[in-house]
């Protein structure tokens, strides 16, 4: 029989892979990562695409990344550091800006400008949704229990689950109207969810940006209402809901990770792309790589997303039907495209003066939500947007190693943009065209955007699932619906990390909690594997 | 002066089924209609198949089956249409183009949501259970719901949980091929709703329509007419009394309770318990007004969707009706809702408050006269439908399957018109949309739940409470029974 080498094996080196890594290091277990490109990081990395310019060319800002993770793994130690940025603003045509900034009260002017009614209310707003943020940080951190099972740990999970709904109020619990409004919260379109809070268009379409990222959802459909939490539930130095750039870009963070990793006798073998997992008697016990060598491992976990694990590097014939059906089902539609782009100077936006702090975060052209969902429209019928959202920053304004001196990275996020185009598919010329497209929206904005455009990368799905092996280029490695989440993530029965393989588990954000750049799942992976080994540690996560 | 127990507010079917069973249990009741007739928006239901066997059992509803079997034709532009028979609840293909695959994964479709309506139709008949109400009888009854799912075993429990926030248009992509059966199903599906097939919760609606009448196409088994008229003959018999073409102005209240109603004339009637058979909204905005009631609950009344989206289409030709390349002999439910992106698209207009250009429709025709529910067509705040340019379309569609249609009357109600017969508000057929976040104990909202209302003495038993929409009913009943319990 084969001998192991390693006590665990990782298939791919995203943020997740390697959170999932450390932990076990840290237990002292003889963990290997295998990775296919020759750096690691998966879509949370930094790369010089253009000679001189650093670009977060996945994921661009991070919030989401558990702070007791950031500890356990000594990232700063590492090197990571996040510099929070201001805020966000939306450009109106007419020439207007809105804005959030740190600022209650310079916010509080920002709306009051457009509606003094939704100024009094936003407040409201930030109270309820941080409400929400608050009951479900605890259960990010949990395994989903599985609500079909009498297993002890089943049911003890489901009373943790349900601790909230029926712990008294003074214990914490959520009272009746409480326990609706979450309800109502989880299952509401964003757009329904903002009508009963706000009654001017910008506001509403501002916030309901982060409702739409990443997903096969409109502001109108129900279910929308819930993404907003991932985008709120984060936090940067303490400060819940902010949002902030790595410094060196986001590959900063996967690099303070591979760092933390090797400092714990890991080993990252890059350039390794993996072919197959090697299964015997429904055990895995190894990794086939593209050049022929075998790597062994009494654990295997796998970084990447549900349909790639079992459609690509798992026989089929070692899958019971069932579970290969609903893998083959999973919903992973990529929706999202990106632009980074190398400015020779700082951009000047028409309604935004210079040096307001609002021109430092993101910056958003929507109008108004029936536009946004103009857009979802058109990526319905297998279009990209004609009046697609974008979320833009130019990270290098707080972070000048992202370019050279005097000069700018600008990093373009956009809603909508089909996986499959209509008519044809993608080609080169469409690309091209796609990405035109999206800078002469921006243009409209800003009186020099056009002229200092020194270089662009244009990424639609395609490119990503190329580049970062997403599946359908989903950003979140499987749509965020109610049909796919908690103890349906990835699919009903398979929810706790573990596969139908016998050593084989998940550990990417196909798992609960989900995607964004947080290392829940990779944690909560770790977790269970320590437990099947009955390994214990004491981290602030584990 | 006479005083009654009850007075109800609107004569439509769930207030003639709460007088019914109150009268029964020896109250004195009183029915205020505003129109020459009862039945309210019920008279617009082409289809009815789901009234409660046990009301019909225990008020002596006897309504026989027009027929036993029923045709369903699911209409396509090229003509070879799909067509289903449906005998005495049993499915079976007449004629497709879907092949054998698909045909069985389609009957098992069914059958398997069939399932899931069956528990959750087991939680219609009682009030919903409150949560966290300090109530040991709610506490019981969420248990008891649980149980229930739990008892569907794993693999369909599982299931369940999957599909319950699901749209109906993924899961039928992810098993059929056939267009036109999985524009067939979406239609059951989003008809009534201002969901589209690919918005989240659509399946739900499907499970729930399912629940509520024993057949998924919900199907024309009898007349309406002749329904509200036994549940007319009902009251009278239960000496219920009736007064038509009497507008209720405004509930009358004290210290916080109930004592009587007013009428358009200034007439007051006292009675200590009201039950408003009008929707939530018109209820606590315009017949309570809103002075009474905390701004909070104001504000769950304001946030409670209630966008109508159907309008009804009536049609008299100079001759008789043919439709091309179909018998007679299965002329039945005929509808055109050809594929999901058609369906999808009519939606979004719904989504900006427009009608949709390219409508989808269902309809029955009897000799020369068509009866058609058109979707989407918004319910418009002030602003109204160019009402023929709704028809134009219509008819439009209908020309692929009518040649030469010459029409004699043509007649478009659009859910600002039902709001103004029937006062409901929103002109929305269930009085408020059927999605998770507005359905058991949050329908209507939290506060309003069980039937009561904040102010003492006034019960909801319209179509905006539990169970929702659809004519079973179950409402009625289930309000009936809360004020009966209460007045022990």
């Amino acid at each position: 029989m084969n001998k192991s080498k390693y006590d665990v094996a990782i298939i791919g080196g995203g943020h997740n892979g390697l959170t999932t890594a450390c932990y076990l290091a840290k237990a002292g277990l003889k963990v290997i990562v295998v990775e296919r490109h020759d750096y690691v990081g998966g879509a949370a990395v930094s790369r010089e695409l253009h000679p001189g310019w650093t670009y977060s060319n996945c994921s661009y800002v991070c919030s989401l990344l558990r702070p007791e993770i950031f500890r356990d793994l000594e990232l700063s130690k590492h090197g990571l550091q996040i510099i929070p940025y201001e805020g966000s603003a939306s450009m109106l045509n007419d020439g207007r800006f809105y804005a959030h900034y740190q600022d209650h009260d310079l916010t509080y002017r920002s709306i009051a400008q457009f509606s003094k009614k939704d100024a009094e209310a936003y407040d409201r707003f930030g109270k309820d949704v941080m409400r929400q943020c608050k009951i479900i940080k605890p259960l990010l951190k949990m395994t989903p229990p599985d609500p079909t099972s009498f297993k002890p740990k089943d049911i003890m999970g489901l009373f943790e689950f349900a601790k909230y709904f029926a712990a008294k109020d003074e214990l914490g619990g959520l009272g009746e109207k409480e326990i609706y409004d979450t309800i109502r919260f989880w299952t509401m379109s964003v757009r329904d969810y903002l009508e009963e809070y706000f009654e001017s268009e910008i506001v509403k379409v501002h916030l309901a940006g982060s409702a739409i990222i990443g997903t096969a959802l409109g502001p109108y459909s129900p279910g929308s209402a819930y993404v907003l939490l991932h985008h709120y539930m984060g936090e940067v130095d303490g400060t819940v809901g902010a949002w902030g750039y790595a410094r060196g870009g986001m590959g900063s963070i996967t690099k303070a990770m591979a760092s933390s990793f090797k400092s714990k006798n890991g080993e990252i073998k890059a350039g390794s792309p993996v072919t197959k997992i090697l299964i015997k008697n429904n055990k895995s016990y190894g990794l086939v790589l593209e050049n022929g060598d075998e790597i062994y491992a009494d654990k295997i976990v796998s970084n990447l997303d549900v349909k790639r694990t079992f459609l690509k590097v798992v026989d089929e014939k070692e899958l019971p039907n069932d579970f290969y059906k609903a893998v083959k089902n999973f919903k992973i539609r990529g929706s999202s495209g990106k632009l980074n782009i190398a400015l020779d100077d700082l951009p000047i936006w028409k309604s935004i003066p210079e040096g307001d702090p609002a021109g430092t975060g993101d910056l958003h052209i929507t109008q108004n939500i029936e536009e946004m969902e103009g857009a979802y429209d058109d990526w319905k019928d297998g279009k990209w947007s004609q009046f697609p959202y974008v979320d833009m920053c130019i990270p290098s304004i707080n972070d000048p190693t992202m370019a050279p001196q005097g000069k700018h990275y600008m990093s373009v996020f956009i809603q909508y943009v089909p996986y499959n185009l209509a008519d044809g598919g993608w080609t080169e010329e469409k690309r091209l065209e796609f990405g035109k497209h999206v800078m002469s929206r921006i243009g409209n904005y800003s009186t020099n955007f056009n002229d200092i455009i020194n270089h662009a990368e244009i990424r639609t799905p395609k490119e990503l699932e190329a580049e970062v092996g997403l599946t359908e280029g989903n950003i979140f490695q499987g749509e965020l619906t109610m049909d796919q989440l908690m103890f349906n993530r990835p699919v009903p029965g398979y929810a706790q990390y573990k596969t139908p393989i016998k050593n084989l588990y998940m550990c990417g954000s196909s798992t609960h909690p989900g995607g964004g750049v947080m290392g829940a799942p990779g944690a909560n992976a770790a977790r269970e594997i320590l437990k099947d080994l009955n390994k214990k540690i004491s981290t602030h996560y584990i | 002066m006479k005083k009654f127990d009850v007075i109800i507010i609107g004569g439509g079917h769930n207030g003639l089924v709460a007088s019914s069973y109150l009268a029964k249990k020896g109250k004195k009741v009183l029915v205020i209609e505003k129109n020459e007739h009862v039945g309210g928006l019920a008279e617009y239901a082409n289809s009815l198949s789901c009234i409660s066997p046990i009301i019909k059992k225990e008020l002596n509803i006897n309504i026989p089956n027009i027929k036993d079997t029923d045709y369903i034709i699911s209409l396509e532009d090229n003509q070879n249409h799909t067509i289903l028979e449906d005998k005495n609840g049993k499915l079976s293909f007449v004629k497709t183009n879907a092949d054998e695959d698909d045909q069985k994964t389609f009957l098992s479709i069914i059958n398997n949501y069939k399932l899931f309506s069956k528990t959750l139709g087991s939680f219609m008949y009682q009030k919903p259970p409150r949560v966290k109400s300090g109530k040991r009888s709610d506490l019981f009854q969420l248990m008891s719901m649980g149980w229930k799912i739990r008892k569907l075993g794993k693999k369909n429990m599982r299931e369940l949980l999957r599909v319950i926030g699901l749209n109906i248009a993924d899961d039928l992509e992810d098993n059929l091929n056939n267009d036109n059966l999985k524009g067939l199903l979406s239609h059951e599906s989003v008809l009534g709703s201002n969901l589209g097939p690919r918005s989240p919760g659509s399946i739900l609606t499907l499970l729930y329509k399912q629940a509520i009448n024993d057949n998924i196409f919900n199907l024309k088994k009898i007349e309406v007419t002749n329904y509200i008229n036994q549940l007319e003959d009902c009251c009278k018999k239960n000496t219920v009394e009736i007064i038509k073409s009497s507008q209720v102005k405004k509930i009358v209240t004290k210290n916080n309770s109930v004592t009587g109603i007013q009428l358009n004339n200034n007439e007051v009637i006292e009675s200590k318990c009201v039950m408003s058979n009008a929707d939530p909204k018109t209820t606590y905005l315009n017949l309570l007004g809103a002075e009474i009631l905390d701004t909070d609950f104001i504000r769950r009344i304001k946030n409670f969707r209630n966008k109508g989206n159907v309008a009804k289409l009536e049609l008299v030709l100079e001759n008789e009706i043919n439709i091309k390349n179909i018998d007679k002999k299965m002329y039945g439910k005929f509808i055109y809702a050809p594929n999901i992106k058609y369906i999808e698209h009519a939606f979004n207009a719904n989504k900006y408050n427009h009608y949709s250009k390219n409508p989808c429709l269902e309809f029955y025709v009897n000799d020369n006269t068509l009866s058609a529910n058109i979707y989407y067509v918004p319910y418009l705040i002030n602003a109204s439908h160019q009402e023929n340019e709704i028809i134009e379309k219509c008819v439009a569609v209908l020309n692929k399957f009518i040649p030469d249609m010459k029409i004699r009357q043509q007649k478009l109600i659009t859910p600002n018109q039902m709001e103004e017969k029937y006062n409901i508000s929103g002109g929305h057929w269930h009085h408020g949309d059927l999605e998770i976040d507005q359905l058991l104990m949050m329908r209507p909202f939290y506060g309003s739940s069980q039937y009561s209302t904040p102010v003492n003495g006034l019960y909801l038993c319209s179509a905006g409470t539990h169970p929702g929409g659809g004519l079973t009913g179950i409402n009625g009943l289930n309000a009936a029974k809360k004020i009966i319990e209460d007045l022990k």
